[in-house]
């Protein structure tokens, strides 16, 4: 019998952690090899990232069916049981990417002249950001009881599918959409910037498509999680599944090639804005879908 | 000092004394239920655990007319020697007891329902109304006073026998000689409930569990993640050094032309 006990929140905590650690990968890398080009991008992506992650935490917290027992530092209890404990090791990796996110962010507030200590905050970030992503798919794939997160591709869909969610968040900032909202934070380059970033995101998207496929070929193969593999592919949550792959991963890289076109002709820059913020809704989007479509069909 | 059940379907004539026997003992309440509508297991009732029943007995069909067969299998947590539930647990609220019982610490437990994704026969469950992951307890405070649990207590037939785990690995091995199918001796690196059967338990709807242990499986996934990374950005970074050839090239020939 079907008992889903990870629903929306569960999906919804791994995805604001994931998008807020891979919007301080994506910022701090642009920061580091890009230095003042980005400065913008990558300032966006630092105030971005840790807010983010406090959502997902929130949410967690909402999901948590016992918060209030005892007394407020009842949930401190997640500490507990390093190294074993997959949310344990989560949760202090979340901590530990809050604090770093929060000092970088301070750094480019407070304008700090000494480059060398928001590099190295950055490259520390980049390290615990991409464990805290790896993490979260490690929860679902060491949980053992679903035979369809068994996989050692699932936290691999995780990395590569926070930074392209956060490749696309920072993107945003260039889009019509960016600057009315952030417009402190467009680099005002035009399309050239827009033509980079959508560049990168269908890159990772090609990557994450071969890892989508992995982790298919994977369990057909092994089989142990095949009966759950069918319910992704065919069960009642398979539109959520198909929907995220083809709206969220392959409309985008279609909407590349169109992008490359539009570059190499004048006076097409509104069109590669409108594109390019399509796109990079989609890839957010598509990003949540799949993986609540992974979650909730290993559970069916 | 371990303690092991043996549960020999063999001998279980599904009578679910033991059903009865563990709500009494539990104080749990009887609840409302209906025929599973699947025709195999249409008499399994309840169908399945939940916050108020800890075990119940599957019936299960086989064959037609003369040849037509009843299977009954008791379910219920199988207390494995390195429970997965307490190794996922965040906040250590389900451990395991020098006796063999794994139990739970409501004073610990922050309601994550980690435990119940992480166990491989799908037992534990979580309670909404009372916020408590309810399972059997091996009844704990039984085998402290050197009583038995109490479905093992109820059961007719010795269908359940409790004893030392190398006892009971004993008889088992007896039986498995004699050609019964074992199940938990192995599974999950190995339980305090093993069963023994005529047919493999798989065919009783028992979940296919591998023997590898927490840990063991944990290392095994790590691996095939770090080989994973390394196939792929291997071959990431050849493509991007081709690429990156390539456009030299392109520019010299340019140049060139």
């Amino acid at each position: 019998m079907a008992l889903i006990e990870w629903e929306l929140l569960v999906a919804a905590d791994l995805f604001f952690s994931g998008l807020g650690a891979g919007a301080y990968i994506t910022s701090a890398v642009a920061d580091i090899k890009g230095g003042k080009k980005y400065a913008k991008l990558a300032r966006f992506g630092a105030h971005l990232s840790w807010p983010l992650i406090i959502i997902g935490l929130g949410i967690l917290i909402l999901h948590m069916g016992r918060p209030e027992l005892n007394n407020p530092t009842h949930l401190l209890n997640i500490f507990y049981n390093l190294p074993s404990s997959m949310l344990t090791i989560e949760a202090v990796l979340s901590a530990a990417t809050i604090a770093i996110g929060a000092a970088t962010s301070f750094l480019w507030l407070a304008k700090w002249k000494k480059l060398w200590l928001r590099t190295l905050i950055e490259i520390v970030g980049i390290v615990v950001a991409s464990c805290l992503i790896a993490s979260s798919g490690f929860v679902l794939a060491l949980s053992r009881g679903i035979p369809l997160w068994e996989s050692a591709f699932l936290p691999w869909i995780f990395v590569i599918s926070a930074i392209l969610a956060g490749l696309a968040l920072i993107g945003l900032a260039e889009t019509h959409l960016g600057t009315m909202l952030f417009p402190r934070f467009s680099t005002e380059s035009g399309s050239s910037m827009l033509n980079l970033i959508t560049k990168y995101t269908s890159l990772v998207t090609a990557v994450l498509l071969i890892a989508v496929a992995s982790f298919v070929a994977e369990i057909a193969i092994v089989g142990e999680g095949y009966e759950g593999l069918v319910t992704l592919a065919t069960g009642s949550i398979s539109p959520m599944f198909w929907v995220s792959l083809i709206v969220g991963l392959i409309l985008p890289l279609g909407i590349r090639f169109s992008i490359v076109k539009r570059v190499k002709e004048p006076g097409n820059e509104t069109g590669i804005k409108v594109l390019s913020l399509i796109s990079f809704l989609c890839i957010i989007g598509g990003v949540f879908a799949l993986r609540y479509a992974i979650m909730i069909a290993g559970q069916l | 000092m371990v303690k092991a059940v043996l549960v020999d379907l063999r001998r279980c004539i599904g009578c679910r004394g033991c059903q009865i026997a563990c709500k009494r003992w539990n104080d749990k309440e009887a609840e409302i239920t209906t025929l599973n509508a699947t025709p195999r297991t249409e008499w399994t009732n309840p169908r399945d655990l939940s916050p108020q029943t800890y075990t119940y007995i599957r019936f299960i069909g086989e064959g037609e007319g003369e040849a037509f067969k009843w299977h009954f299998a008791k379910v219920q947590c199988m207390h494995c020697k390195e429970p997965q539930c307490a190794a996922v647990c965040p906040t250590k609220a389900l451990y395991k007891t020098v006796e063999g019982p794994v139990l739970w610490d409501p004073q610990k437990c922050i309601g994550c329902g980690y435990c119940l994704q992480g166990c491989p026969f799908n037992i534990p469950r979580f309670d909404h109304e009372s916020k408590e992951i309810e399972k059997c307890t091996f009844c704990a405070e039984r085998l402290a006073k050197n009583l038995e649990p109490a479905c093992v207590q109820a059961c007719p037939t010795d269908a359940l026998i409790i004893g030392e785990r190398d006892e009971i690995l004993s008889k088992v091995s007896d039986a498995e000689t004699a050609g019964a199918y074992v199940y938990g001796r192995d599974e999950a690196g190995g339980t305090s409930w093993i069963y023994v059967s005529d047919v493999p338990l798989t065919d009783l709807d028992f979940p296919k569990v591998s023997t590898q242990t927490p840990g063991a499986k944990t290392t095994d996934v790590l691996g095939k993640f770090a080989l994973a990374g390394i196939v792929g950005g291997t071959a990431l970074f050849a493509l991007h050094k081709y690429s990156e050839r390539r456009t030299t090239i392109e520019k010299s020939q340019k140049e060139e032309g």
